[in-house]
């Protein structure tokens, strides 16, 4: 079980790789995008159209950046607080606070990502998506470590 | 990046072909709005209007900043971002 458990997490943690690779190049050409938004204002005297592609440029930029720095320290944090059970069970315990950890990770990385197409071009729906698939995964995780140590000692393994 | 390796490469050519693009069509663009600006400098020299001619000035070399900036500035924080891409935490 530990070495399926472990060819998923190989799998997940490609993904992750993946997923943040394409977040950066989707980051760059969304700043590029915002680019051409600010040379089209300047040319056609639309300070509204300066302004809106400046910030969001630096908007892309900026959510790109802080996903980076805290989608993992929240993972991070979230697995090491899993209490994985106990008993005969704590192996499973273990091996699914790890997958659900994965998952989660992925999960919150998928959300960020689309948040960054979306400020992309110019929409406004897709950091509060993200900010909510966020705060929807660190809930799960913690209700999980939560369920998996109540469910030991209802069936007694504890 | 493992089995996605194929994946990872095929869309970061056609982001690399995108970019291209886009650095040439902004260019293009740039290149337009100078000339634009130039006409306009020179026509407002021609009839003495001072105000024509400094709006046109103010407006190429705001051209030129803009597209400048984001020549030199994009790139950096595209490195940047790469800098920080986190291994997963798991």
């Amino acid at each position: 079980m530990t070495a399926a458990g472990e060819i998923l997490l190989g799998i997940f943690r490609q993904a992750w790789t993946l997923i943040a690779g394409l977040l950066v190049l989707v980051a760059i050409l969304g700043g590029l995008a915002q680019v051409f938004k600010i040379t089209g204002g300047v040319l056609l005297s639309s300070n509204i159209w300066v302004s809106q592609a400046v910030s969001g440029m630096l908007g892309v930029i900026l959510i790109a950046l802080i996903a980076f720095l805290s989608v993992p320290a929240i993972a991070h944090a979230a697995l090491v607080s899993s209490a994985t059970g106990c008993g005969p069970i704590a192996e499973i315990g273990q091996l699914a606070g790890m997958l659900i950890g994965g998952i989660g990770s992925l999960r919150m990385l998928k959300g960020t990502f689309l948040a960054v197409v979306s400020t992309s071009i110019s929409g406004s729906g897709g950091v509060s998506n993200a900010l909510i698939e966020i705060a929807e995964t660190i809930f799960g995780m913690l209700l999980i470590t939560v369920a998996a140590p109540v469910a030991a000692a209802f069936f007694g393994a504890c | 990046m493992g089995i996605f390796q194929v994946v990872y490469d095929n869309i970061a050519n056609i982001a690399r072909d995108a970019w291209g693009f886009m650095v040439g069509l902004l260019i293009i663009v740039a290149m337009l709005g100078g000339l634009y600006y130039a006409l306009q400098g020179g026509a407002g020299m021609a009839f003495g209007g001072s105000k024509m001619a400094a709006y046109a000035i103010i407006g190429i070399v705001g051209l030129v900043v803009v597209v400048l900036i984001a020549f030199l500035m994009l790139p950096e924080l595209g490195t940047l971002l790469q800098n920080n891409t986190p291994k997963a935490p798991f």
